[in-house]
Formats: C-alpha cells, sequence, structure tokens
C-alpha cells in the first residue's frame, strides 16, 4: 500500500476543535461524579491554600469550603502547623472564627498572631477524653460561624471520619487536620491529603562543620558578647506531595519554601504528574500533524477511513 | 511568704500572675459544694476597707451555720475532720475553726497558731510537689502531714482564745489598728477591758459592733452569714413532696423552673451568664438491672407529684432510711453552665441542663428531693433592632454562642479558653488564657504594662547581623511545650550552638540554627530567667525552638515550628 502524506483541511480543524470541547466536557462530567455532584467551575468562597503555585495545582483553584484536607506529618515541627495556619488565615477572612482543639495544650497563638490570624477569633478547646475531642470537632465543622477547625488526629476511623465530612458539609468550614504517616495507606475522606517531607538537600556534616569554623572566624568580636549567627537559609523549604486530590490529579511533588522574613509561600514543582488515561485519550482523538513516518500504515489507513466515512 | 523566701525552698516552683477573678470563683465553686455540709453557706462579706492583717481585698474564707449539725458527723471534732478531708481531696489545705458565733470562729480561724498554720501549708505543699517523699523512708511518714488545721472552741473556751488574739481578728481598718497598737492595745483582751463608750467616740462605731461580735456574753449577734446566694429573685426551687426517681418528671420540672427562672430574667432586663441547678437526693442506689432510668411513666403527661414508683426501694422508707455516713441528705447533684452570651431563652437553657443531667444520671438512680435552679451570675441584656436584611456578622456571633455554650457543657468552662497576648519576655507568658463562657464581658481594656527591659542603644547591637524581631512571622513557634522538655546537646567546645542534640531517646544532627537570642525576665517579675534561644532544624525535618538556661546552664526544647 502507498503511503500518502496527511494535509490539514479546514474541516479537519473544525472536527478536532469539536472533538477537543467533547474532551473537555467529559473530563468535567467525570470531575462532578468524582467530586460528588459538585459543578466544577462554579464554586464561590474557595480557599487559598497561601501559596499561587498549590492553588493552580488544585481541581478548583484551592480549597473547597465544607470539606477536609489532611496534612500527614512525619514528626513534630515538619510545617504542617504552618500550611494550616496559613488556609485558615484564608478561611476565617469573612468574619468567620478559627477553632483549634488542642488536647495536648501546645498550641501557641502569637505564632498564628504573626501570620496574619486575629486574636479574638481564635477559641481553642482542650477537651481532656478522646471522645470529647472527637465530638468537639463535629460539632465545631457543624456551626457555620466556624471558618477552619485544626486538630492532630492519630486515630481517626471510619465512623468519625464520616461524621466529620458531613458536619463540613453542612457547616461550611473547613477541617484541617494533622495526622501521622502511618495512615498513608489507610482510605481517607479528605478532599485532598498531603505528605510533608523533609528536604533532600541538607549539608553534609563537613559542609556544617566548614560553615561553622567560618562562621567563628569571621566574629572577630569578644567571646563575652552574644552575637545573633545563624547559618540558616532566608527561607524554610520542605516537601509536599499530593497523595489524594479529588477531582484532580494526585502523585505531583512540590519544593516549598517558606520566606523567613515575610511569611511568604512558593512551591516548585519536582516531578512531572505521570500522564493518565484521559490525556492519552485526547490525544488518541487528535492525531498530530505529522509526516507519515510518525504513524504506522495500519493508523494511517485507520485515520483515513475515519475521515473518509464522517465525510 | 515572700517571692524570694519560696523560691529558695522550692526552686523549681513557677511563679503565675494573680487572678482575683479566678480565685472567686474557684472560692464560690466551693461554697456551692460545702453545702453538703450545712444548707447555710457563705462566702465573707468585705468591708469598703481593706482589713488589717490582710494584703487582698477579697473573700479568703467560706462561712457555715453548723447550728444543731454536729451530731450528723458524730460531733463537732468529727464535722471539721470531715470538711478538712472533703477540702484535701480535692487538693486544698484549709483551716477550719467551729465557735458559737460568726465573729469568733473567723477570728480564731485566721489568727489561731498561725505559725503552726503556716508550717503545716509549707509541709502540705512541699509533700504535693514531691520533694517530702524523698526525705521520708516509709509511707507512715508521708501519712502524717497535716491535710489542715482543726481548731474548736466551745462558748467558754472562745473567750479565753479571743483574748490572746490579735486585734486584726476583730476585722478593722489598718488605721484604727494602728490607733490601738500606739494606745499600747495589742489583744482582744486587751480591748475588752477597754470602757465601751471611750471606745465607740474615739475609734468609731465599727469597733463597738466588731466587738460585740465575739464576745460570749452577746447571744443575740445581729452578724449574721450572707448567704452564698445573694439574689433571690433570680433563684426558684421546687420540693417534691414524696422524692421521686422518675426522669420524665425530673426533666418537667427543670423545664417548669427554667421558664420561671428565665421570665424573672427577662422581666429584669438580665440575661444569665451562669446557671446552676442543684437537684438534692436522698438516697443513691445501684443500677437495677430490671428497670433503666429511662423509663417513663404509663401515662401520658408525666405528674410533677408522681410519687417515687422504684419497685427496689419504697418511698416513704427512701426517706427514712439513713445514708451510709450518718446523714439526713448525703448527696446532690450540681449542674452547672457558663454561657458565652447572656441569656434569658428558656429554650436555650433546657437542651443544656438536661444535657447535663444526662450525664450526672447515666444508669444510676436516686430519688431526688429538691431542685434549685440559681443563675448565679447574670449580665444586661443588649437589645438590638433587627435588620431588613440579615448581617452575616451578627449571625456569626449567634451561631458561635450557642457552639460554645454546648462545647463548655460538656468539655467544661474552663476548657473553652481565648488567647489574650500580653508585653513580656518570657514566652510562656506572653499569652493568657481566658473562658469564654461564663464571664461578663468588660468593655474597659486594661492597659498592658510593659514588663519588657528597656534596650539601650548602645548594648549588644555590635554585630552586622541584626535579629529578628519577635513579631516576625516564624519567629516564635506554633506549639510551646509547657513545661519545657529537658534535653541533652551535643556542642563543641567553646561553641554555644549545639550540633545535634537528643530528643526522646533519638540523636537529631543540627543542620540550621539561627541564634541566640536572649530573652531575660526583670527582677520585678519574681525568679529571674535568663534564656539564650535558638531555632534549630534538624537532619529529620524538623525545626525546633530550644533554649539554654543560662543559669543552670541546662538546655530544654520549647517549641516546635
Amino acid at each position: 500500500m502507498a503511503s500518502t502524506s496527511f494535509q490539514a483541511s479546514p474541516q479537519m480543524d473544525s472536527e478536532i476543535l469539536d472533538k477537543k470541547e467533547v474532551m473537555s466536557r467529559l473530563f468535567q462530567k467525570i470531575r462532578t461524579m468524582e467530586t460528588g455532584g459538585r459543578q466544577f467551575g462554579e464554586l464561590t468562597g474557595v480557599v487559598s491554600t497561601g501559596c499561587d503555585e498549590l492553588d493552580q495545582e488544585l481541581p478548583e483553584g484551592g480549597y473547597v469550603p465544607g470539606t477536609m484536607v489532611e496534612w500527614l506529618e512525619p514528626a513534630a515541627g515538619c510545617g504542617g502547623d504552618y500550611l494550616v495556619l496559613m488556609a485558615a488565615r484564608n478561611a476565617i477572612a469573612g468574619g468567620k472564627y478559627f477553632i483549634v482543639v488542642d488536647s495536648l495544650h501546645q498550641f501557641y497563638p502569637p505564632a498564628a498572631v504573626a501570620l496574619g490570624l486575629p486574636i479574638d477569633r481564635i477559641i481553642v478547646i482542650r477537651p481532656k477524653e478522646e471522645a470529647d475531642a472527637m465530638w468537639a470537632i463535629d460539632q465545631s465543622l457543624r456551626c457555620s460561624a466556624v471558618g477552619a477547625v485544626m486538630a492532630r488526629i492519630d486515630n481517626l476511623n471510619e465512623l468519625h471520619a464520616r461524621r466529620f465530612q458531613l458536619a463540613a458539609e453542612a457547616g461550611g468550614g473547613l477541617g484541617l487536620f494533622i495526622r501521622p504517616p502511618q495512615v498513608r495507606r489507610e482510605p481517607t475522606w479528605a478532599e485532598i491529603q498531603w505528605l510533608l517531607e523533609p528536604p533532600r538537600s541538607v549539608l553534609t556534616p563537613m559542609e556544617f562543620a566548614m560553615q561553622r569554623a567560618s562562621l567563628r572566624n569571621n566574629r572577630g568580636q569578644s567571646d563575652k558578647e552574644q552575637l545573633f549567627v545563624s547559618n540558616a537559609r532566608a527561607t524554610r523549604c520542605f516537601h509536599l506531595q499530593s497523595l489524594r486530590m479529588r477531582g484532580g490529579r494526585s502523585g505531583s511533588r512540590w519544593n516549598v519554601a517558606v520566606d523567613m522574613a515575610t511569611g511568604a509561600i512558593t512551591a516548585e514543582r519536582l516531578n512531572h504528574v505521570p500522564s493518565s488515561s484521559l490525556r492519552l485519550a485526547s490525544e488518541l482523538a487528535v492525531p498530530a500533524r505529522s509526516p507519515a513516518s510518525r504513524t504506522s500504515p495500519t493508523t494511517q489507513s485507520h485515520l483515513q477511513s475515519v475521515r473518509s466515512a464522517s465525510a | 511568704m515572700s517571692i524570694s523566701e519560696a523560691c529558695t525552698i522550692a526552686p523549681t516552683i513557677r511563679l503565675l500572675d494573680h487572678d482575683p477573678q479566678e480565685d472567686l470563683d474557684t472560692l464560690c465553686e466551693i461554697a456551692q459544694q460545702a453545702w453538703a455540709f450545712s444548707p447555710l453557706v457563705g462566702i465573707e462579706p468585705l468591708d469598703e476597707y481593706l482589713w488589717a492583717g490582710r494584703t487582698l481585698h477579697q473573700p479568703q474564707s467560706i462561712l457555715l451555720d453548723a447550728t444543731g449539725l454536729a451530731n450528723f458527723f458524730g460531733g463537732e471534732s468529727s464535722m471539721i475532720d470531715s470538711i478538712l478531708q472533703w477540702l484535701n481531696k480535692q487538693g486544698y489545705f484549709g483551716v477550719a475553726a467551729m465557735a458559737h458565733n460568726l465573729g469568733s470562729a473567723w477570728a480564731i480561724a485566721n489568727y489561731t497558731a498561725r505559725a503552726e498554720t503556716a508550717e503545716k501549708l509549707l509541709e502540705f505543699w512541699l509533700q504535693r510537689a514531691g520533694q517530702q517523699q524523698e526525705a521520708t523512708s516509709n509511707d507512715s511518714d508521708v501519712s502524717n502531714v497535716s491535710i489542715g488545721v482543726a481548731l474548736e472552741a466551745t462558748e467558754c473556751e472562745s473567750q479565753s482564745l479571743l483574748n490572746g488574739l490579735s486585734i486584726e481578728g476583730l476585722r478593722i481598718d489598718q488605721t484604727t489598728a494602728n490607733s490601738l497598737r500606739k494606745l499600747g492595745v495589742r489583744t482582744i483582751g486587751q480591748l475588752m477591758q477597754l470602757p465601751r463608750s471611750g471606745l465607740a467616740s474615739r475609734l468609731g462605731e465599727r469597733l463597738v459592733k466588731r466587738l460585740d461580735s465575739v464576745c460570749s456574753n452577746q447571744t443575740d449577734s445581729s452578724e449574721s452569714i450572707p448567704l452564698l446566694y445573694s439574689n433571690p429573685d433570680f433563684s426558684v426551687q421546687f420540693s417534691f413532696e414524696i422524692p421521686t426517681s422518675c426522669r420524665a418528671t425530673i426533666e418537667e420540672v427543670i423545664r417548669r423552673l427554667t421558664d420561671q427562672l428565665c421570665k424573672r430574667l427577662g422581666q429584669q432586663g438580665h440575661g444569665a451568664l451562669r446557671v446552676a441547678s442543684r437537684l438534692r437526693l436522698v438516697q443513691e442506689n445501684e443500677p437495677d438491672p430490671e428497670q433503666t432510668i429511662g423509663d417513663t411513666p404509663s401515662s401520658g403527661t408525666p405528674d410533677v407529684d408522681t410519687p417515687c414508683n422504684d419497685k427496689s426501694s419504697n418511698a416513704q422508707s427512701a426517706k427514712e432510711q439513713k445514708c451510709p455516713g450518718g446523714h439526713g441528705h448525703c448527696n446532690s447533684w450540681l449542674l452547672s453552665l457558663g454561657l458565652y452570651r447572656a441569656t434569658s431563652e428558656a429554650s436555650h437553657i433546657v437542651p443544656l441542663l438536661l444535657y447535663q443531667l444526662d450525664q450526672q444520671m447515666g444508669t444510676r438512680r436516686a430519688c431526688v428531693s429538691e431542685i434549685s435552679l440559681e443563675a448565679t451570675l447574670t449580665g444586661l441584656l443588649r437589645w438590638k433592632q433587627t435588620d431588613l436584611f440579615e448581617n452575616d456578622l451578627q449571625q456569626h456571633h449567634t451561631d458561635l454562642a450557642r457552639l460554645l455554650d454546648l462545647l463548655s457543657c460538656r468539655v467544661g468552662r474552663r476548657n473553652i479558653v481565648g488567647a489574650k497576648l500580653q508585653t513580656h519576655p518570657q514566652p510562656e507568658l506572653a499569652c493568657v488564657w481566658r473562658p469564654l463562657t461564663g464571664n461578663k464581658k468588660s468593655n474597659s481594656s486594661a492597659s498592658h504594662r510593659k514588663t519588657s527591659r528597656k534596650v539601650d542603644a548602645k548594648d549588644n547591637i555590635t554585630s552586622s547581623l541584626i535579629a529578628p524581631l519577635p513579631s516576625d512571622p516564624l519567629r516564635r513557634p506554633t506549639r510551646l511545650l509547657t513545661p519545657p522538655q529537658r534535653i541533652t546537646v551535643n556542642s563543641e567546645s567553646g561553641e554555644s550552638v549545639p550540633v545535634a542534640i537528643v530528643l526522646d531517646g533519638y540523636r537529631h544532627r543540627v543542620i540550621q540554627f539561627a541564634g541566640p537570642e536572649r530573652i531575660e525576665s526583670g527582677w520585678w517579675q519574681g525568679t529571674s530567667e535568663r534564656r539564650d534561644y535558638f531555632r534549630l532544624e534538624t537532619d529529620r525535618g524538623a525545626w525546633l525552638w530550644i533554649y539554654r538556661n543560662l543559669v543552670s546552664n541546662d538546655w530544654y526544647l520549647h517549641g516546635v515550628f
């Protein structure tokens, strides 16, 4: 069979555009089904994560009110609290309240105030029993005056998780939970689940020792004077991976940097999200405008027969 | 004792700012529970002036009328011992005195054996702090630690006891006390020997009245106990003719009482901020497996006067039976609510009370003989004209109030807190927590005392690196450990910055650090704190806030970012 060269035509362009539109609508329908009937792109009051890059990654451009978000933190102090407070700051912007369920009595408000949360709209609940904590989270999420509820939850059974989900949907607030990384393999009711990881590139012991020696030599001051010395970067870095993203594509990894002076968050994508079946389908529906060498004869003849049939 | 003396005895004590409101609240709570010992309970009434010998102008004593009650406790001594044991179980050291009138009892309790009281109080607190356990070798020595001071005086004994007491025992002002000391009168006995007519003309009628209140020959004392339930207008009660254990009946009575109370509150423009309901019990039985507490009578509407239909105990015999402790009424249940906003809506208060009743009763059953309900703290109701279009902020405030009331009902009023920032160098004192419910909202804002040390421009800013300000983001941790956790650090010789820290048995290598940030407290703030804070990043990715105590040279983990 002689191969023929492929040439685009206006009719074919309109067909391609139609198919693109069809694929887009199908994609939206799939997303609507995944998100339980929520119309894509029609939501208002979406809560920003505090980082523009992460907002663009999310299906709705931010956290959807009435849902839960989880951060899996490997150890205390890995940045989960900071991300929660940034989201909470945006969630209570409309005059709502921020509730912290703090069983350990460790929450420290000055840090939240420095990030922009108003002190008079921060309410801390200190339950003694775990059952009381779960009940308090449920009741707080159910209240429409609450914009965000923050809690550290180690064990969450399906009953409580489902109750939290229904309560959040009823109240319209955000459930912001920090959980241990062991729950990664468990099913989750959260809309979005993030995994926090320490940055991979760290100073080796030799580099660290050299840096300290450099600081010591550059002092030139009396030992009695306490100088503020630092080898810290201007930003605090950690890695963030999306484990679950309802209505979107999970698996992306980000290098998140927090400016130590201003508190601003920036993120840089580290990996390319593996192609999903939807993308492949869109590629097959729109054939590439390339010479015959790029496609097999079988595919070419098939395409020709499709075009002739549609004409 | 002074702070310096206390710090010398127990170097590890924590100093907190005095909170008079919290003291008063706690005293009122204890007084409400003291109803188990006497039906007439009150808190010492204050005069407009500070009493001589006192440093704080606030109530510090609870008054009980024990007339005719000592027999139920096996005697006056047993009654006093029971009270002290009850206080000790709650963690308090008490001084209890019983006399024939209010003034004598107050004077004896406050000014008898003060040195002995101070010693026993110190023993008590050291024992609680655990320090005495190291000094004692066996349990018998620990049990000998005093739980309080018991003082008892009959009518004859009290007079001789009062004669030796200081004149401050008469609750007089400092000016009068100074005048008496100038005259050489230092004890009540010396004062009694002076002619009364002269006292009244020179030192005032008040001194004479106070002297009369302690005299044993004055049987008709005009001083009585100001009862704790001081505002009868906001107190209602209902007594059952026959005690009942029917749950539906009890709930119906609570509803009706709440309606009455709310009606009274509304008529006077007040709303309840704290509500207390007391259920006096006749007998408390074990759960009956055949009959649950939730059973309702067969008739439709429960009658308030439905007698006790308990199969296991006869209602008549329940009244005649004595409790194991030998008391007529051995127990009572207290339902207390703290509300976020003053309210006079029964529909809001009743569900909260019934919820607490459910938590109290559970599966237990008991015969209730009387139910009382009181608004122990009220506030003015604020009326505002409703807008044509509903304001979101107003609706948020309303919804939040309901949520906080419900949360405090289960979690407890003191566990629903809001923060208030203070200008204090010590991080743990820079934030003060206040309960959000059951408090009157103060309109006047207290000025913040600036306790931070003034920084001289010629001071330590000599380096090219300028330390960031405490208000910078990420300058303070998001979580603060209370108390700070002691850690072990590895640092190079001559270096103040650690190379690694050992935390929870794991070694964390320090990757990044920033510091020190020196924090010192002023000498006028109590125990001097001098700390050098460092912000560290470890190889596990954790950002920690540690400090070195410059006094003891120990390292502590104080916060987590």
